[in-house]
């Protein structure tokens, strides 16, 4: 095969999370902050008989939003063009 | 050689108490997700006579969470979907939705359900299926989660300026004058739909 016959090919590549400048992204500045702001409320004995359930509700929710996460992956990948010629 | 967005998760969003719910848990789960986007997909089909303030409602969250929203007019949300997962989102396989049990059609749905025969084909994701009305409110409430200022002038189910009114449970009439209590002042789930027209 020569150059100009070069062909194109593609892989998968699990990459770091892209930052801005080196720093985290506003996205995951905003995750951090409500995972701190929930999973407080979670930690916390309950004043109410409804805030209780509501904390049996979220860990329910959570549980599933894990197991979506984990069949149906989010992120950023490389592709990669091969020229084997 | 690039990067490229490996999104198979999207989110469908209309601004409404409950996907908020969903929105925020979301959120807080993908702290621990090791690869995030820059924005997150989504998805909404308004109705066709949306409401302003959901609009604007819907127009501030989704720059203030990150959302990647894509809109459909279709009138047909099977062809909205269809529209969005032949475009945009070609890679998207789930769509987290924020159905309640007492939503109409909710009462036979599960955590994951394939869409059924003859629509576009995903997994929908039901993650907040069983809170309750007066559990969302408590939520959003005690975490102090801004929400979209019609629950506060009755309203407790959004659709259309053309089929929804203020809850007539919430409605109280003060020396002639007709005002409405707030929606998280509702505690009956079944009470939750009278302002709605079907």
């Amino acid at each position: 095969m020569t150059g100009t016959e070069a062909y194109v090919a593609s892989r998968d590549v699990t990459l770091p999370e892209p930052t801005e400048n080196g720093t985290p992204s506003p996205l995951r500045a905003l995750c951090s902050k409500l995972h701190e702001q929930v999973f407080a409320f979670l930690g916390k004995e309950a004043e109410t008989e409804i805030l209780s359930k509501v904390q049996a509700r979220c860990r329910h929710t959570v549980e599933i939003i894990n197991e979506a996460l984990k069949r149906y992956p989010y992120g950023w990948a490389l592709s990669t063009e091969l020229n084997t010629g | 050689m690039g990067y490229f967005r490996l999104d198979t998760l999207s989110l469908s969003y209309n601004g409404g108490k409950d996907c908020l719910v969903l929105l925020i848990l979301y959120l807080a789960c993908l702290d621990s997700h090791p690869n995030l986007p820059t924005s997150l997909s989504s998805i909404l089909i308004p109705p066709p006579h949306p409401f302003p303030a959901v609009d604007t409602f819907v127009d501030s969250t989704s720059a203030q969470y990150h959302l990647s929203l894509s809109r459909y007019s279709s009138p047909s949300m099977k062809d909205a979907f269809r529209e969005y997962l032949d475009g945009t989102g070609k890679n998207i396989k789930a769509i987290l939705v924020g159905t309640r049990r007492t939503d109409p059609h909710g009462g036979k749905l599960g955590p994951f359900d394939m869409t059924d025969r003859g629509w576009p084909q995903f997994m929908r994701v039901h993650p907040v299926l069983d809170w309750r009305y007066a559990e969302v409110w408590a939520f959003l409430r005690h975490l102090d989660i801004p929400y979209c200022e019609l629950y506060d002038q009755g309203y407790t189910s959004l659709g259309g300026t053309n089929d929804t009114h203020p809850n007539p449970s919430l409605r109280v009439e003060e020396d002639g004058v007709v005002r409405y209590r707030p929606a998280y002042e509702l505690v009956e789930d079944a009470e939750e739909r009278l302002g709605r027209d079907w």
